[in-house]
């Protein structure tokens, strides 16, 4: 009887270091706005890769993109998935992107307030289960098996992310940072291909961020899950990003490891310097 | 008194041969698979073992501590929280001859290696990432050290440490053991004696640094059968075990007690869900020391004191009930 988890949560089939998500070329305008602005880069199997910038930089615009509530004007994005085959997202409808193994998280939290941490991560498991509309709510045979089958997957994410005491509580009445790693556990639930978290520590204390930053790191050494985050503390990012990625006015100024990009001078000049000013 | 409850409340009759582990085969051959003899809540349920199951995983680890080098008088470490795993350990090193310490889990640098090098342990046993961290860094200084067994295995499946081992690939070990020893456990638990030691606790320390004080079985035996005399404790009784197994009182219930009345353990989740666990299970008994307690009452009375007027009426009304059953029943 060992201790081990029985369920692994990364859904890609990629070796370690192969190439997962090509972002080419990508514009995308609001009107006269130019949000995104020829980004290119890429992401590899495996990493935490940053995508940093000043406020109104596009960050987020990005994540939107990918994870396909934006359609950008010019460009693609290429999510290679091993056996699935590649696929540009950038004309994939969210809930497909979803089935591919893209998982999110949000900025400003979106979870189902009235509703329970077990119930809202079991949503996670939703693209993965099959039972019609009827024994589902007969709760019955086939249903219920899938059902308890799914539960002990999310069992697991609730004792990763360290949640066991508010299991049955309503994600509403939680304090901030307990919500947050919800959001997280709702992702990992869906055993993502490629996890997007946009500010996972935005708000947060420092006992908090230290934390969440374990989570992250557990979530991508363990499970070997390809993180892609948002994030504005330059210490927590050079701390655990594997890649930065640089944004400024929706173009990508700098692509490479913590310590290249804190060394370039456009980032110093674009973000580093401003935040030292500010 | 309810005479079929008093009469099951004989524990099982002892003698200066009795040790825990031949305890644990009585009630083995009593109960086998048809009572719980340990919970944890896991995974958002109560797993359990069966006392022929808990048995049976005893033998299994008592195998590989002896295929380890662990004999008679050593003293194997446990360093963790209130897991199956703990009890399955004490039980296993008892069954060889040997005694556990426990080590709180809160323990930390000097704390631990001074336990561990007065008792001069070889295996230490330890919960999780956290702990074996501990015992890595402190390793220096602790050149006894051959072994350190770990069963949470979450954070620790990349550590490349030549001196690591799961707890069940040493499980896995004894039953190959086994197979070339048959018989010699069996020789082993028959020679143990009560007067031999079982644990070692730690002295509180508030004077100068926590001594090792050496218990024998017929010691928690004893303690046990008078504290049953005094208060008797039914067998089957439901008893949730959440102080640290490392003190003398949780040993003194949870094992003395639990194994001569054959109880039912059961460990809470967290320490954060304890409260939560306590509701759920609805245990018969209960034992803590008096902080514990005024700790449970004020913030039961500080909700009560929040409740509208009917839950409150009920509250007292319920409160005197009870009052005057327990001043019955003393």
């Amino acid at each position: 009887m060992s201790r081990a988890y029985r369920h692994n949560l990364n859904g890609s089939t990629l070796q370690a270091g192969a190439l997962q998500m090509e972002i080419r070329d990508i514009t995308l305008r609001f009107g006269g706005v130019r949000a995104l602005d020829g980004v290119t880069f890429s992401v590899s199997q495996g990493d935490i890769h940053a995508i940093i910038g000043p406020n109104g930089a596009g960050k987020t615009s990005l994540l939107n993109c990918i994870s396909g509530l934006y359609r950008p004007q010019v460009g693609e994005i290429i999510f290679h998935s091993g056996q699935r085959g590649d696929r540009n997202l950038v004309h994939t409808k969210p809930g497909m992107i979803a089935r591919l193994g893209v998982a999110r998280t949000f900025q400003n939290i979106e979870l189902f307030r009235h509703m329970t941490v077990l119930e809202n991560i079991m949503l996670g498991r939703h693209t993965h289960m099959r039972h019609s509309l009827l024994t589902s709510f007969l709760y019955y045979g086939p249903a219920r098996r899938q059902e308890i089958r799914e539960r002990e997957l999310v069992e697991e994410v609730i004792d990763l992310l360290e949640i066991q005491a508010v299991r049955n509580k309503q994600v509403g009445a939680l304090a901030y940072g307990f919500q947050k790693r919800v959001e997280l556990g709702r992702a990992l639930a869906m055993q993502p291909a490629l996890l997007l978290l946009d500010e996972p520590m935005a708000g947060m204390n420092a006992e908090e961020k230290e934390d969440m930053a374990r989570f992250i790191l557990d979530v991508n050494d363990l499970a070997g899950v390809t993180t892609v985050l948002i994030e504005h503390d330059m210490g927590v990012i050079m701390d655990i990003s594997d890649r930065v990625s640089v944004l400024d006015f929706g173009r990508c100024i700098a692509d490479g490891s913590p310590t290249e990009v804190g060394a370039d001078q456009a980032v110093r000049d674009a973000y580093l310097g401003q935040e030292a000013h500010a | 008194m309810n005479l079929a409850r008093k009469a099951s409340a004989d524990p099982i009759p002892v003698d200066d041969a009795t040790t825990f582990p031949k305890l644990l085969a009585e009630l083995d051959r009593r109960y086998g698979d048809g009572r719980i003899a340990v919970q944890e809540k896991r995974y958002g349920i109560w797993q359990s073992h069966t006392f022929r199951q808990l048995h049976a995983r005893v033998r299994d680890f008592a195998h590989g501590l002896a295929s380890l080098g662990v004999g008679p008088g050593q003293v194997v470490a446990v360093l963790g929280d209130n897991r199956p795993e703990w009890l399955i350990s004490e039980l296993a090193s008892q069954s060889l001859g040997a005694c556990t310490v426990g080590i709180y889990p809160t323990s930390v640098g000097e704390e631990i290696v001074q336990v561990l090098s007065d008792a001069r342990v070889k295996v230490v046993v330890a919960e999780d990432q956290e702990q074996v961290d501990k015992i890595i860094e402190l390793k220096d200084r602790l050149p006894d050290i051959e072994t350190v067994i770990y069963y949470d295995t979450r954070g620790l499946e990349l550590y490349q440490v030549p001196y690591l081992l799961e707890f069940t690939a040493v499980e896995a070990k004894g039953r190959e053991w086994a197979a070339a020893h048959t018989g010699w456990l069996d020789e082993q638990i028959a020679a143990g004696r009560a007067d031999d030691v079982a644990v070692i606790c730690t002295t509180s320390g508030t004077t100068g640094r926590p001594k090792l004080a050496m218990l024998s079985h017929a010691n928690l035996l004893c303690m046990g059968r008078s504290l049953n005399e005094v208060d008797p404790m039914p067998s089957g009784n439901r008893y949730l075990s959440f102080l640290p197994l490392a003190w003398i009182g949780e040993q003194m219930i949870s094992v003395a007690c639990g194994l001569q009345m054959g109880f039912t353990l059961s460990f809470a989740e967290e320490a954060v869900t304890q409260r939560a666990d306590l509701r759920e299970l609805g245990p018969d008994m209960m034992f803590s020391p008096p902080r514990i307690w005024e700790d449970m009452l004020s913030s039961i009375m500080v909700r009560v004191g929040e409740a509208g007027w009917l839950k409150r009426k009920t509250f007292a009304w319920g409160q005197a009930v009870g009052d005057r059953h327990a001043e019955i029943k003393l």
